[in-house]
């Protein structure tokens, strides 16, 4: 427990951190503000779908800082030399640092959800998508779940540039996953993909249909597998 | 002082794996979208991470004041890194930008558009510009990547209705970032 407030107070004194959150709240609600002319029955939850940039600047952020910190006097340090001298065992560590990325991600999604569906509301009145608690769910969970894959993908790298590069990339409209689709079915199943099926009701031109059900559990396979194998690289390799 | 920052940047490992990840993607991607839309308007991103990284390499291990004292001038300094950037991405430009219909050339014979190679270039030298200012403003790495690909990836497609063409944007913006980023790089301790 001790090992979670310590990773929060890490997370909460990173800069980069509290760019994740003010672009976890804006980027969903910029785009929700900028798609309010056209009503469809997935306005907002769309949004929700494209605007997890933040969650994934906080999973990269919250590993990548503890091994390289940048700026002039920082002198290349590598925070991960303290921790793991603060809380030796490995799995603890990191699962504590997991824990933390999901205290911060969840509220957020919380936040997030609340304000792009309040401009939806706002905008499109009694033309919006009703709401339906089971969709909403749907967006906390895979907001959290992108939070722990970037983070996963993040302590296998030790480096955040490129998760941070191929997972924003991969945000666009017309994501690189989906883009795959077009060449094989399997692709429907990548975590992203499938993830988003827990509240986006239709994907464009889709061949294959997956319920929400299969998606939380397609998507919870993904990060349970990553979570696991970056913690066994992560307890056997050299800090 | 050019040749100084050439060394530099070519002696930096991460420079040649962003420009072969970047070139690899590009070629996989021509083969997944096969025709259609241009597979550089994903594998741009390698380029801006290519100009974000060249700037802001300086500041990880404070080489940043080793090069200050060697090169005092400011802006002069600055200068210099910016145009052996564009030495090193142009020719990378030219190869990532001819991959894409050199292949589609191969497989189903469309001739290569010569302009359109020469546009796609110069956007691609442009925008590794606009990562190399950003860089200088924002000295942190995956915060200048960070916000650079949020904008292009994330926010563009939804405002570029407001805006005008890409390229004239791109055209317009990398000066002012420039000399935005050199007026604050002279003004601000290092």
């Amino acid at each position: 427990m001790r090992a979670v407030r310590a990773e929060l107070a890490k997370l909460g004194t990173l800069p980069s951190v509290w760019l994740a959150g003010a672009l976890a709240l804006v980027v969903p609600a910029g785009i929700a503000l900028l798609n309010s002319r056209v009503p469809g029955p997935d306005r907002g939850y769309q949004e929700l779908g494209f605007g997890v940039m933040g969650v994934i600047v906080l999973g990269v952020v919250a590993v990548s800082s503890e091994y390289l910190t940048e700026g002039a006097d920082a002198g290349g340090g590598r925070q991960l030399a303290t921790s793991l001298t603060a809380v030796p065992s490995r799995v603890r560590f990191l699962a504590a640092k997991a824990a933390a990325v999901v205290l911060v991600a969840v509220p957020l999604a919380f936040a997030a959800t609340a304000a792009t569906m309040g401009i939806v509301h706002v905008t499109l009145a009694e033309r919006a998508a009703a709401l339906d608690a089971g969709r909403l769910a749907g967006v906390v969970c895979y907001w959290t779940y992108t939070a722990l894959l970037a983070f996963a993908i993040t302590v296998l790298l030790r480096h955040g540039i490129v998760p941070l590069t191929v997972l924003l990339v991969n945000t666009s409209v017309v994501s690189v996953t989906f883009l795959l689709t077009k060449v094989t079915p399997l692709a429907y199943y990548f975590p992203d993909m499938a993830g988003m099926r827990m509240f986006v009701g239709e994907i464009a031109d889709d061949r294959v249909v997956i319920s929400p059900l299969l998606g939380l559990l397609v998507m919870s396979a993904w990060v349970a597998g990553l979570l696991a194998l970056a913690g066994a690289v992560f307890t056997r390799r050299d800090a | 002082m050019i040749g100084a920052e050439l060394s530099k940047l070519v002696s930096l490992p991460a420079t040649w794996t962003t420009l072969g990840s970047t070139l690899a993607a590009n070629v996989l991607l021509t083969f997944v979208i096969a025709v259609g839309d241009t597979p550089v308007a994903y594998s741009r991103a390698g380029f801006i991470v290519l100009g974000v990284l060249a700037t802001c390499s300086e500041y990880t291990g404070g080489q940043i004041r080793t090069t200050l004292t060697v090169m005092p001038r400011r802006v002069r300094q600055l200068a210099a890194k910016h145009a052996a950037l564009a030495v090193v991405t142009l020719p990378a430009a030219v190869v990532v930008a001819l991959s894409g219909p050199l292949i589609v050339l191969a497989v189903l014979g469309t001739p290569v558009g010569l302009w359109q190679v020469a546009e796609v270039t110069a956007y691609l030298t442009l925008l590794t510009l606009v990562g190399a200012a950003v860089g200088v403003l924002l000295r942190h790495t995956l915060a200048g990547v960070g916000l650079l690909l949020g904008g292009l990836f994330v926010a563009a497609p939804f405002v570029h209705e407001y805006l005008p063409d890409e390229m004239v944007t791109l055209v317009v913006s990398t000066p002012v970032l420039l000399i935005v980023a050199a007026l604050a790089y002279r003004r601000r301790d290092a």
